[in-house]
């Protein structure tokens, strides 16, 4: 494990820097968003089922989703900070 | 040797990670490090089992969406004590930071502690520093297969189970043992377990000081807190160089050298591979490693302790330093005005609370006896420990009946409810009143009026809580 020292490892730690940063921020929003909504009546109007998730499936899945959105913006910064191809 | 020149990382903002094998030391900081990793590991295996007024103590019962902290029962309406508490945590941060450096870092953060049971795990498994030096240039063979098989092994089951505890402060960790033992893990709670189980394992087995150097956004800004009169772990270099190696017995003085023998103990003990002797740098974690290790040289010599030790920068320039500066007196003073808010407003808090709803399928009934019924529900939360029965009474100040009497009134006309601590409780409560008389002026009425509904603790008076609701009536 973590004996690389080729050049990709410069763009492997910013990749998991941006995965590392956006957790954080995902963990907070998640935090937050949940604190302030129950997402089950939230999903029983939006699709009307049998059998609701459970609440931990839903935060879990908040969590995934704030995951995805932070790491894209984060990940597409690093993308653009590269130095331009001379 | 190869003759094609290796790739040269230099263009690159990253060195290359070179392995730190740290090595173990003994001495007063470490016993201060192991005490304070045996009570904080005991705090967060042994919480998650114990039971108060026959629930888990310490739960942030996410399912439920509510958290149990031995007595107290937090709501999501309570989330402000929540946010508060976590002011109070990161100015704790700032104020102990000012005045000790980085304490947090050394003694309390979870990735320092659960290094220290992996690193532990390694000892027992691989050996010591030299060992495992030894064992990791070896090639491969039945030893270091068995070795490192054991190592792994221990280092996974200690991950799972930590994985477990994690999420047994949010589910409750019985249902979660018996759920493991039937085989019969819900799957979200298989995969957080998992992946906080892999976090625990890859964070304090395999990244380790490359946490506390890339990861950790406290290690870049706590310099920021930092002052010369911060307690720092420091070379002192006016008494430790000239640094050279010598017999013992030699009159250091004589051989025109300082204290330090350069023996590199305290590069060997420190875990972030870096040498204190170069001065503080913003890897330093001050965990004291190096002093326990400098000091064990020192008593070898006999030469006084504390070429490497807790000190401030003004106090190694001979001035005197003070621990009363303005940014400690700042810290500390808005630290303790949060704390005071924050207990002053938890004893205040009302353990009830009431919301009434009309009922949403019919405005009104008419009774046709000359009354008008509406119905309402109401979410009675007891957000006390205990079960009480409470009574509920209305009050209506401005709209008086005919003979001056309430115009609004219950039925039946005291309705009591029992609610379990920690429950909303649903109720529905039936209000009547005299449908309005239509010769009344100009022969029309308002159709609707405002009445307030209380509900009342049996055994405690002080348990109130209201809640404004409208009536609705006929108009015609």
């Amino acid at each position: 494990m973590s004996q690389p020292s080729t050049a990709g490892d410069g763009k492997a730690r910013a990749g998991l820097t941006a995965l590392w940063c956006s957790f954080l921020a995902a963990s907070i929003a998640t935090l937050l968003f949940f604190a302030f909504v129950d997402p089950t009546p939230v999903v029983a109007v939006l699709t009307p089922t049998d059998v609701l998730p459970s609440r931990t499936a839903l935060y879990s899945l908040g969590f995934f989703f704030f995951w995805a959105m932070c790491a894209l913006a984060a990940g597409l910064t690093a993308w653009l900070l590269r130095p331009p191809p001379r | 040797m190869n003759a094609t020149a290796p790739t040269d990382p230099s263009d690159s903002y990253y060195a290359a990670h070179q392995k730190v094998y740290p090595r173990e030391v003994s001495g007063r900081f470490a016993n201060l490090r192991v005490t304070a990793a045996w009570v904080l590991l005991g705090l967060f295996y042994g919480l998650p089992w114990l039971t108060w007024d026959g629930r888990q103590a310490v739960l942030f019962d996410l399912p439920a969406r509510q958290f149990h902290l031995f007595g107290l029962t937090l709501w999501p309406q309570d989330f402000i004590y929540l946010a508060w508490l976590l002011v109070i945590a990161a100015l704790s941060l700032f104020f102990f930071t000012a005045i000790a450096g980085r304490l947090w870092c050394g003694y309390a953060c979870p990735q320092t502690v659960w290094t220290e049971v992996f690193l532990w795990l390694e000892r027992v498994t691989e050996g010591d520093r030299a060992r495992r030096i030894k064992l990791d240039a070896s090639p491969w063979g039945r030893e270091k297969l068995l070795r490192k098989g054991a190592k792994q092994a221990l280092w996974i089951v200690f991950a799972l189970w930590t994985g477990f505890t994690f999420v047994g402060f949010f589910t409750p960790i019985r249902e979660l043992a018996g759920e493991v033992m039937a085989g019969a893990l819900g799957p979200w709670e298989t995969f957080w377990t998992l992946f906080y189980g892999f976090a625990t394992y890859g964070n304090a087995g395999f990244l380790r000081e490359q946490v506390c150097k890339y990861m950790c956004p406290y290690a870049r800004f706590q310099s920021a807190m930092f002052d010369k009169d911060t307690l720092i772990i420091t070379y002192d270099a006016g008494r430790g160089e000239p640094r050279g190696g010598r017999r013992r017995g030699t009159d250091p003085r004589v051989a025109g050298l300082g204290d330090c023998t350069d023996c590199t103990l305290c590069v060997q003990a420190c875990p972030t591979g870096i040498d204190i002797r170069k001065g503080l740098q913003y890897e330093c974690i001050a965990c004291a490693a190096c002093i326990d290790a400098c000091d064990s040289v020192m008593d070898r010599m006999g030469y006084a302790r504390g070429l490497v030790r807790y000190d401030t920068e003004h106090a190694l320039q001979g001035r005197s330093g003070r621990v009363l500066r303005p940014r400690v007196i700042v810290y500390g003073s808005l630290l303790g005005l949060l704390v005071a808010g924050l207990v002053a407003s938890l004893a205040m808090r009302k353990p009830v609370a009431l919301d009434a709803l009309h009922d949403r399928n019919a405005l009104y009934r008419d009774l046709g006896t000359g009354e008008i019924e509406n119905v309402y529900l109401l979410k009675i939360m007891n957000k006390d420990g205990k079960t009480h029965r409470f009574v509920v009474s209305l009050t209506d100040d401005q709209d008086r009946g005919h003979d001056g009497e309430s115009a609004h009134r219950l039925d039946p006309a005291r309705p009591v409810f029992e609610v379990r601590g920690g429950e909303v409780y649903n109720a529905a409560v039936r209000v009547r009143r005299a449908a309005w008389d239509d010769d009344e002026r100009d022969g029309s009425h308002p159709g609707s009026s405002k009445l307030r509904l209380t509900v009342t603790a049996e055994d405690d008076p002080a348990l109130v809580a209201s809640a404004d609701a409208r009536f609705f009536a006929p108009q015609d």
